[in-house]
């Protein structure tokens, strides 16, 4: 096992499943930070996996799913806002 | 081992440590907001450190580039993310007005 796929495993195991767990409980502003966590530490987790496997191609999902997260989080933002 | 190769493994180590003590902060912390000054550790300190470990392990490709776009990606975008998410927080506890400063 290479070091970059213990660091997935690390990732997954102690990082995205309490990150998963926020995003489950309380009301959705709560849930909305897990789920903002949960998808930076999925960026990262991509990333180490692209890096054990040694397939650059790879990449290029961590890089739509940062996109994705910052315009995500932001429509749930728009939507969880007062109505006019 | 070299010493590319023990920066990296410091780095990787380092950025690991920090997520997973800000993973498990959040669920420790009570209120939303107390959850919230998690997120920061994650992307603006763990995410630029594995991107370190990253390049310090590999040579300069346009695989290390794009590594290196994602991470800044998540690093700008975390404080932005954590500021929206307060705002609709506050709003909706009515500590500011909903019509408050865009």
């Amino acid at each position: 096992m290479t070091t970059w796929l213990a660091a997935c495993i690390v990732l997954i195991a102690l990082g995205l499943f309490p990150a998963l767990w926020v995003g489950s409980r309380g009301d959705a502003v709560n849930r909305l930070v897990g789920v903002e966590i949960a998808g930076a530490v999925t960026v990262l987790v991509l990333l180490a996996f692209s890096r054990a496997m040694q397939q650059s191609i790879y990449l290029i999902v961590p890089l739509v799913l940062a996109v994705l997260t910052v315009t995500g989080t932001l429509v749930y933002t728009r939507l969880l806002g007062p109505r006019p | 081992m070299s010493g590319r190769t023990l920066a990296a493994d410091v780095m990787l180590s380092l950025s690991l440590l920090i997520i997973v003590l800000a993973a498990f902060g959040a669920v420790v912390m009570r209120t939303t907001f107390g959850k919230l000054h998690f997120i920061t550790p994650v992307t603006t300190v763990g995410a630029p450190l594995f991107c370190a470990a990253l390049v310090v392990d590999s040579t300069w490709s346009i695989a290390t580039g794009l590594e290196i776009l994602t991470t800044a990606l998540v690093m700008l975008s975390g404080p932005i993310l954590e500021a929206a998410i307060g705002r609709v927080g506050a709003q909706q506890r009515q500590i500011i007005e909903p019509e408050g400063p865009q």
